[in-house]
């Protein structure tokens, strides 16, 4: 393992990770079309603002690595942490597993409809939430599937929002 | 204007079986509405439509005035409980008001909400009975130069809410600003950054992005903290009364007044709404406060300002779509969509033909208030106990929820892929110190500034002079330096201090 | 314990939403006495299997203007002619591209109509990424002949001709609001062509935002509908410079229209007529039955009443009337065109 802790470059890979969002938007700019010659065009707001992204962005560069290089000169980098098993990664990051979790539920709400992917959704967050001594599985259950139901009908039939019909209708 | 006839007869309309048991509805599931976030009032109103249909007159504008009222209120539940607006107009509140239930004093949070939001609703209504037609008159010197400029002012507020890093938070609020940028371009109807991805032409809705940023990211950082073994203290929540005292319910009323005055300006203005000056609010009373490094840690201030000038610009909003027949936003949209529905027609003669009417929408609004605070009041501690419920299941129906809100923004399923998206970019930011704060007020404000100053510069044949001739505009642009000017020598100071006591830049400064 | 009675009540509360969604709630049509829609000259069509469950109105506008509610009224009172629940949804964005490609995508059932007036607006626009026989119109319900050129009473000009000499004199001086590729981008094109002259058009925004704009100066002539502008002009201030349909509409008998003050916009004109339309490929004997139950709602009197109220006239045109008319409609615009690509502001 490394001998400093990834953390210590975050500000610094933040920073470089907005300049090239700003040349990016820059360069995407020059594909919008000018269909009607107005004084200012459609495309001259992303490239004024992809500019000022550009130059704040130098601007925390600058701080990042100031800071970086005053935290190494007096030794106060943050050490890299010991080596960990997957599943201590795992819950030491509990929160962005809940949002791949998350990420496929929306994705599949698309595919499956509303109904199937909230109520598999809402069991297995559950599970993310709780800790497997204290865990029931029946009440979860339950819930998992009642909650998404009465909602799902809710508003399908007495709002006459409707939610995506997919597989299950 | 103060014809106590046409007063007694506005309340009698209203004052019927019916009349009350639709406020009371209509309130009710507002607030609800208002209280989850994804769901608003609007689509309430826009739910609620087809019930109006079989109702009179009379009736429906009291169930919609019903549902605006509540839910503009009910967002401040979310915010204070669950650190996630329950609509945009409560954003504002999430700053000191999650803090302050932190705290352990829930109670007061709720209780400060309240109370402010009733005063700030009818302070509105006051200026909508009697002086609405002058205010009117006045809203309509506001061309595109003006709303230019005043969006100009509340960008400004991005560097003063930006917290710790004020760079990091103007680079956000561009972020923010670019997000907005994605979809049809103002005038020319070009698209813009689409990629050739159809969907992306309708650009991102509001509800993902806000919801998704805020409330996904709780969501996501409770799953984490749940599993701590360390329980965060539960405290009990003793409410007495509201959960303040008197004295500083008098120390915070020229608080409220000048919020609930921002809040009426807002409101008349159309086009711009709740969820700006919630902000706007907030920010003027951080800058003009004694203590302005309090703001944020949880204290009444904040609340205050935010929840008088949301409930206010309900009231102001309803001035032009009375006075003139103009719709400021989607609600006011909706309500004259369902006015017209009825055979009324708002306009200028509407306060001369059938100030009636206007009297019935008067006395439903206070009605509505009314409603609002005994419901919220009695449901103060029903709501604080909502917390107790367990989280695992509270936070994945809110989620459920916030999806179910995405969707009904425009009848998509990629409006729900999105909140999923900006859930992790929220997160992605909060994890690299990025105020997500400014993010939104670029994607809210940005567009105006863009919009305003291109159709600004139509009519000036590309001149900048008009807006240099216009004292309201330039009245903004003073505000807007003066913004400027105390944030950057805020930061700079601090700063200076933090780089003499050998800590880091980037952490000079004190919190939010 | 707690936990027990929490979980009976939410089985309880499942079982009944179960049991309740069986039948669909009727949402606010309680007209009962439905008028006897009277023997309609439409021949009867043999039992199509149409409509299958709710039907979806889309709507590809904000709630609010009058795409949205022409298509709520539509939706509301055919619930009785179709016997399902229709429900408006409102699509916007991307020019149209949203609510075409809900519309594109959903099979061509009948099941999906979409509410439009101004499909050719948005085809020869040249942002919409679908084709003029992507979809296929059913039927007009409505009518809404109540546009009119509207100024403000400080105005030097009080009617077309005025207005039109103004211009000649003054050449690109006078402002009108108007949104790129929109009715309103015609309605200044078509006064030009005709007349002779040339505006200074620029960006308000639309509906309201136009209405502000007149009222406080910033811009000169607006185009706009009666029913908006009645207010303003019985109280003076505004004035009428004349109507943009072919005719004289019955909600304003003594407006004049364009035409009347010699400038002949064609006799076409910029009336709007509300129609459903289909996704091309519905088979014809779904398109036909939709298109009686049409006919027989703009008989009613309930629905004769809304329209009133919105400044519509119930009107109805059968597949082959409408498309005959939205085909000579297209040519309408089709023909200013390429003034309206070009155009710079």
């Amino acid at each position: 393992m490394r001998k400093y802790s990834l953390n210590n470059y975050k500000n610094i890979g933040a920073a470089l990770a907005v300049l090239l969002i700003a040349v990016f938007l820059f360069v995407s700019s020059f594909f919008v079309k000018t269909s009607t010659v107005t004084t200012l065009g459609p495309e001259f707001m992303p490239r004024l603002i992809s500019i000022v992204i550009f130059l704040l962005g130098l601007m925390n560069l600058r701080t990042a690595v100031r800071d970086f290089q005053f935290l190494k000169k007096n030794g106060k980098l943050e050490p890299a942490p010991p080596p960990r098993t997957p599943k201590e990664i795992f819950l030491n990051n509990l929160d962005w597993v809940s949002g791949a979790l998350m990420m496929v539920y929306v994705i599949s709400i698309s595919i499956f409809g509303f109904l199937l992917p909230s109520i598999v959704y809402m069991f297995l967050q559950i599970l993310l939430y709780t800790t497997t001594q204290k865990r029931n599985y029946g009440l979860y259950l339950i819930f998992s599937i009642v909650i998404p139901c009465a909602v799902y009908f809710l508003f399908r039939n007495y709002f006459f929002l409707m939610l995506p019909k997919g597989i299950l209708g | 204007m103060f014809n106590f006839a046409m007063i007694a007869e506005g309340f009698t309309s209203v004052l019927t079986p019916a009349g009350l048991f639709y406020i009371a509805l209509g309130t009710f599931v507002g607030i609800i509405f208002g209280a989850v976030p994804g769901l608003s009032g609007a689509v309430a109103i826009a739910l609620f439509i087809p019930v109006t249909y079989t109702l009179e007159p009379h009736v429906s504008i009291a169930l919609i005035m019903g549902l605006m009222m509540g839910g503009v209120s009910g967002g401040l539940i979310s915010a204070v409980l669950l650190n996630i607006p329950g609509t945009a107009a409560s954003f504002g509140t999430t700053f000191d008001g999650h803090p302050m239930a932190d705290r352990g004093e829930a109670g007061k949070a709720l209780g400060t909400g309240i109370v402010y939001s009733f005063i700030g609703g009818l302070l509105s209504m006051f200026s909508l009975v009697l002086i609405a037609p002058a205010l009117a008159k006045f809203a309509l010197k506001f061309g595109s130069w003006e709303y230019f400029c005043i969006a100009v002012f509340a960008l400004t507020m991005v560097a003063s809410l930006s917290g710790k890093n004020m760079v990091k938070g103007l680079i956000s609020g561009c972020m923010g600003f670019v997000i907005a940028m994605v979809g049809i371009a103002p005038v020319d109807f070009t698209p813009r950054f689409t990629f050739g991805i159809l969907e992306l032409q309708g650009g991102f809705a509001l509800i993902s992005v806000l919801t998704g940023s805020f409330a996904l990211g709780e969501v996501m950082k409770n799953a984490k903290k749940s599993r701590d073994p360390v329980k965060p203290k539960v405290a009990t929540y003793k409410i007495k009364g509201f959960g303040f005292t008197m004295k500083e319910f008098f120390t915070q009323l020229p608080n409220c007044i000048r919020s609930s005055l921002i809040g009426i300006g807002v409101g008349i203005l159309p086009g711009i709404g709740a969820s700006t000056s919630n902000l706007i609010a907030y920010s003027v009373a951080k800058d003009s406060s004694k203590y302005p490094e309090r703001f944020g840690t949880g204290i009444m201030d904040g609340i205050c300002a935010s929840e008088s000038a949301n409930n206010a610009t309900v009231g102001g909003a309803m001035i032009p779509l009375l006075a003139l027949g103009i719709p400021g936003d989607v609600a006011t949209a909706l309500l004259l969509g369902a006015l017209t529905l009825q055979g009324i027609q708002p306009g200028p003669l509407l306060f001369v033909n059938n100030a009636g009417l206007v009297y019935t929408v008067f006395a439903s609004m206070i009605i509505a208030n009314v409603c609002m605070i005994l419901m919220m009041y009695g449901g103060m501690r029903g709501f604080v106990r909502i917390l107790s419920v367990s989280k695992s299941v509270l936070m994945p129906t809110i989620m459920i929820l916030c999806c179910v809100g995405a969707f009904s923004n425009n009848n998509r399923a990629f409006d729900i892929i999105m909140l999923g998206v900006f859930g992790i970019y929220g997160m992605l930011l909060q994890k690299f110190d990025f105020p997500v704060t400014p993010l939104i007020i670029g994607y809210i404000v940005g567009p105006i500034a863009e919009q305003n100053l291109r159709r600004a510069l139509i009519l000036s044949d590309g001149s900048i002079l008009p807006m240099f001739q216009s004292p309201i505009a330039l009245f903004f642009l003073l505000l807007a330096a003066v913004s400027v000017y105390l944030s950057v020598r805020k930061t700079l100071r601090a700063r200076r201090e933090a780089m003499a006591a050998g800590r880091l830049a980037a952490e000079g400064e004190e919190d939010i | 314990m707690k936990k027990l009675v929490a979980l009976s009540m939410a089985v309880l509360m499942t079982a009944s939403l179960l049991a309740g969604c069986g039948q669909k709630p009727n949402p606010g049509n309680s007209n009962t006495s439905a008028s006897n829609p009277g023997s309609s000259g439409t021949p009867s069509t043999p039992d199509v299997n149409y409509p299958n469950g709710p039907v979806q109105v889309i709507l590809p506008a904000k709630p609010g203007g009058d795409v949205d509610s022409s298509g709520r009224l539509f939706a509301k009172d055919m619930e009785q002619y179709l016997g399902v629940t229709l429900v408006p949804q409102n699509i916007d964005g991307g020019g149209g591209n949203l609510a075409m490609k809900q519309i594109m995508d959903a099979e061509a059932d009948g099941q999906q109509l979409i509410n439009y007036f101004s499909y050719a607006n948005a085809v020869i626009g040249g942002k919409l990424e679908y084709k003029w026989e992507d979809i296929v119109p059913v039927a007009c319900y409505a009518k809404n002949d109540t546009q009119i050129l509207v100024v403000s009473k400080d105005a030097p000009y009080s009617n077309a001709q005025e207005l039109a000499e103004y211009m000649k004199a003054n050449p690109n001086t006078v402002t009108i609001a108007v949104t790129l590729g929109s009715p309103s981008h015609y309605h200044a094109v078509a006064f030009e062509q005709a007349a002779g002259v040339s505006f200074k058009k620029v960006d308000i925004g639309s509906g309201s935002d136009k209405v502000v704009a007149m009222l406080s100066g910033e811009v000169d002539v607006i185009s706009s509908t009666v029913g908006i502008m009645k207010d303003y002009i019985a109280s003076g201030d505004a004035k009428v410079i004349g109507s943009l349909a072919a005719e004289r509409s019955s909600f304003a008998p003594d407006i004049p229209t364009l035409n009347e003050q010699g400038v002949d916009i064609g006799d076409v004109g910029f009336a709007v007529y509300y129609t459903v339309w289909v996704k091309a490929g519905t088979p014809q004997e779904i398109i036909d039955k939709l298109a009686g139950e049409v006919e027989k709602m703009t008989a009613d009197s309930t629905f004769q009443t809304d329209c009133e109220n919105l400044q519509f006239s119930p009107l109805y045109m059968d597949p082959t009337a409408v498309a005959e008319y939205e085909q000579k409609y297209y040519d309408f615009l089709n023909s200013m065109a390429d003034t309206i690509v070009n155009d710079k502001f």
